[in-house]
């Protein structure tokens, strides 16, 4: 299960939201989210250890300045909101 | 006839104000045991070091790069003054003589780093500046289009008159003008607004890292130092519980650093900035400082004598002529002069009768006057000595009698102060 979301971050023009992730006991098997201009982009994450992983990516198709969070959709745990230059 | 006696009982000595530049030290004019030259171009001059902002040095506060000195109603354009290190010089050009001048030293430059990161982590401390981001991004968050609009909604609110920043600028920069930063702030932030707003989650994602070099750290600057100069400017610093990270762990708080340290120099910069490209003249000390006035060698008084022997209550005119040198009537017209400053020697003359008196002892009333003037103050004077007139009746010599009589010192008002004058003293 993903216990916390973190350093959510992008590079513009890349085409992905990058974020790093802690991981419980038992991992996980659960998708990021995030909704950009009110669609919504996710990704399958899983793991089957427990730590931090690093650089886990949500493919988009938005550009601009818009605020960002990253939600896991099992665990319910959510990122602290950004504001991207997508 | 009375214009042409008149005429020849005024001997007007005009002294041109020379044009010399004079360097005045600031701090001279501060202690207000200095006055300003009339006459001379002025050039103030001092030390960035011994200026103050509020109760602390300017140099704690703000980065000078320009200086200007200016006085209230100035009617020429202040010229640019100049820094050279810790000395600055700024024209102020020639002066009216005798008048009190509102000073005011405007100086204009970056907020300093350590000023600035202090008001980045006043603000995010600010309940207001969370309350407003919070309000930010639950409207914004997977939404496009109004962020903009909600930006500047975001950032007035923060610089309004009664904003959070507003109030942390009239604090952090005492000296500075900010009645309202608005203006500034919206156009100044604006565009490192993505940094501000991100910098309170940067935080929180550091903090979230549990580095033991980060325990207890909660402010924005206290967290920078931590990450720059403390613990966690090297890899060797980065500890959990004191375990060193390694892999993942270790990348990850090292994005956490590098995303709160992007973030925190974009904001203290744009906030430095601020002043430097809109508040140009915010930093503005003022003082009330008195020019020199002209100095007098003599005084044109007129007043009434009496003279009791004979019963005569006259006006008359003096030349009151002053015998230890020139002086100085000041610009509030109390003298501060000792004896030397008010005495005069009385020279004139009356050409008639105040008292309706229908016949005068007096010649064809022509009375000649000398004697002792004592200045009062930087108009009026008091004066005594002997009249002396030729009686009416045929074969009668010269007399003499007693008068006293005030007076008033006309060269003293304003449009005649430079009659028997000289310019400040050298």
């Amino acid at each position: 299960m993903i216990t916390d979301i973190f350093s959510v971050r992008t590079t513009k023009g890349s085409g992905q939201v990058l974020c790093d992730i802690d991981v419980g006991a038992g991992g996980c098997n659960e998708d990021l989210k995030t909704t950009i201009n009110e669609k919504d982009f996710s990704t399958r994450v899983q793991h089957t250890d427990a730590g931090t992983f690093t650089d886990e990516a949500i493919a988009h198709t938005e550009s601009g300045l818009l605020s960002v969070v990253v939600v896991a959709t099992t665990s319910g745990v959510s990122s602290n909101p950004q504001v991207l230059d997508l | 006839m009375i214009s042409a006696r008149l005429g020849l009982a005024i001997l007007l000595v005009w002294f041109p104000a020379t044009a010399a530049a004079e360097a005045i030290k600031y701090s001279d004019l501060l202690k207000g045991d200095k006055k300003l030259p009339y006459g001379k171009t002025i050039v103030l001059t001092g030390k960035l070091s011994e200026l103050t902002c509020g109760s602390e040095k300017l140099t704690a506060v703000i980065e000078a790069t320009a200086i200007q000195a200016t006085y209230l109603r100035q009617k020429i354009t202040p010229a640019a003054g100049t820094i050279e290190v810790d000395n600055w010089s700024a024209p102020l050009g020639v002066l009216p003589p005798g008048v009190s001048i509102q000073l005011k030293l405007k100086i204009s430059g970056a907020i300093s780093k350590t000023r600035s990161g202090a008001i980045v982590t006043a603000l995010v401390a600010s309940a207001q500046f969370q309350r407003e981001l919070d309000h930010f991004f639950n409207v914004t968050v997977g939404k496009g289009t109004v962020l903009n609009e909600e930006a500047r909604r975001f950032l007035r609110n923060l610089s309004d008159s009664e904003g959070a920043l507003t109030g942390i600028l009239r604090q952090q920069v005492p000296c500075a003008v900010t009645t309202e930063a608005s203006k500034v702030v919206v156009s100044g932030l604006e565009k490192e607004f993505a940094a501000l707003a991100n910098l309170n989650s940067t935080l929180k994602d550091l903090i979230g890292r549990n580095l033991d070099a980060m325990k207890g750290i909660t402010a924005p600057a206290a967290a920078y130092e931590v990450v720059t100069i403390g613990p966690l400017k090297a890899s060797e610093g980065y500890t959990q519980d004191r375990k060193k990270l390694t892999g993942n762990e270790l990348r990850a708080a090292e994005t956490a650093v590098d995303q709160f340290k992007e973030a925190y120099e974009k904001t203290r910069e744009a906030v430095a900035q601020i002043v430097r490209a809109e508040l140009v003249q915010a930093v503005e000390m003022d003082a009330t400082v008195d020019t020199s006035d002209l100095e007098k060698y003599a005084g044109f008084d007129v007043g009434a004598i009496y003279v009791p022997r004979i019963d005569e209550l006259r006006q008359f005119f003096t030349v009151n002529v002053y015998p230890f040198g020139p002086v100085e009537l000041g610009a509030t017209g109390l003298l501060k002069g000792g004896i030397r400053s008010r005495l005069s020697l009385a020279f004139g003359m009356s050409l008639g009768d105040f008292s309706s008196r229908q016949s005068s002892r007096i010649s064809n009333e022509n009375v000649f006057l000398y004697g002792i003037g004592y200045r009062l103050n930087k108009y009026f004077r008091v004066s005594a000595g002997a009249a002396v007139y030729r009686e009416a009746s045929p074969r009668s010599g010269l007399l003499q009698e007693v008068f006293v009589g005030p007076s008033i010192d006309i060269t003293a008002l304003p449009g005649l102060r430079q009659v028997f004058a000289r310019a400040a003293p050298e």
